[in-house]
């Protein structure tokens, strides 16, 4: 059923499905909640996602463009070393589970860059209503 | 019709549902679900069917087997061209006797409905970045004060550079958006006309330049393939295109 037409030299990335980030994204975040269709017999199991990957992305990509602005060749300067912040936020982030942290992170995110978008509030409901059992 | 369970009081398996398929589909054979060995199957109502696998409890899911599982199943499914309303990853119901009577029956007309809209189509999701160095040049090019902060921190030592660092980022992330509207807007405008049905979201990367989940009929991929190759022909060098799919049509769900 795929669309395989062997390309030369193709412009478009056409990856694999399996296990892409993407993909793991659209099945956490989309989809039917069932919640909506069955409320009495609900199971209640917990849920490991990583709510902070959205925290951790915004922060690490304002130092990763300034850091490969800087290491254009344009003047001939060296690079800078990536500052501790954003280590710090990616490890709580990769084990926080817990919203305290995460809210942390979005303050911290929020104080430094003055930043708002509408996934954050997304991230921020999520991990509530997936502590209900 | 499932077998009617003994509903007893400690439920050690409980009912991974993966979604809900027209009842005449027909499961795939070697279909490998979430738990090793475990069991994918149908429990079917007289016009609609739920995948499900039975899941012990008292295990957190989530680990990336689980995901790769989940999304597995799902794949396959759309890969025998089955009409499929996915679940959100983790949906869980005691048994198979709540699935029929509390999922499946009482929204049997809803189900119907949304597989009929879904019967030959599939999702694809496209998304574009910048090419960081072409970009970034592009940036530096047009904008003197970027250039100038740019000096500026290439004067300083690196642990005192820290808030101009991120402020000249911020600034470069400024600059990224004023571009995506245009450059997003335009392969928007290219591929829109194939589509049933669009979804667009914001970029979740700064860099991003475009992101939408394109509704396609089965006989209009290989148009949209097409088109989406012409995009990224004419975007070479500034802005590379990722397309993935077929996907089941997790965007397309009604309630997001």
């Amino acid at each position: 059923m795929t669309v395989a037409t062997p390309r030369q030299d193709p412009h478009v990335d056409r990856p694999n499905r399996s296990g892409l980030a993407e993909v793991i994204e659209l099945i956490l975040d989309k989809g039917l909640v069932i919640d909506v269709f069955v409320r009495v017999s609900l199971v209640g199991i917990e849920l490991i996602t990583i709510d902070a990957r959205i925290v951790v992305a915004s922060v690490d990509t304002y130092l990763r463009f300034a850091e490969a602005t800087n290491r254009l060749d344009l003047y001939e300067k060296g690079g800078v070393g990536l500052p501790g912040l954003v280590e710090g936020i990616t490890e709580s982030g990769a084990r926080g589970k817990t919203s305290g942290v995460l809210d942390a992170a979005f303050e911290k995110v929020e104080q430094v860059f003055g930043t708002e978008n509408d996934r954050r509030e997304e991230a921020r409901r999520r991990p509530q209503r997936r502590e209900r059992s | 019709m499932a077998a009617p369970s003994e509903g007893s009081p400690q439920v050690e398996v409980a009912c991974y549902v993966y979604g809900v398929v027209p009842a005449s589909a027909r499961l795939p054979e070697q279909l490998p679900g979430l738990s090793p060995g475990g069991q994918v199957s149908l429990i079917r109502t007289e016009k609609i069917a739920a995948v499900v696998e039975g899941i012990p409890l008292g295990r957190p899911l989530g680990t990336r087997a689980h995901l790769m599982g989940h999304e597995r199943v799902l794949d396959a499914l759309v890969d025998a061209g089955i009409a499929i309303a996915p679940m959100r990853f983790g949906a869980v119901l005691s048994d198979e006797q709540v699935v029929a009577d509390e999922l499946l029956t009482p929204h049997e007309e809803h189900f119907t409905a949304l597989l009929r809209d879904l019967t030959g189509r599939t999702q694809y999701t496209l998304t574009g970045c910048y090419q960081e160095e072409s970009v970034l040049r592009e940036v530096i090019a047009e904008y003197p004060e970027i250039r100038e902060l740019r000096h500026e921190i290439s004067e300083l030592p690196a642990e005192q550079a820290y808030h101009q660092q991120v402020r000249l980022g911020e600034m470069i992330v400024g600059v990224l958006e004023q571009k995506r509207r245009g450059d997003g807007a335009d392969v928007l405008d290219a591929l829109v006309p194939y589509a049933v049905d669009v979804v667009v979201r914001e970029p979740a990367q700064a860099d991003g330049v475009v992101d939408a989940a394109f509704l396609i009929a089965d006989e209009r991929r290989e148009e949209f393939d097409e088109a989406v190759e012409e995009c990224g022909r004419q975007l070479a060098g500034r802005v590379r295109l990722r397309l993935l799919g077929p996907v089941p049509a997790y965007d397309f769900m009604p309630g997001q």
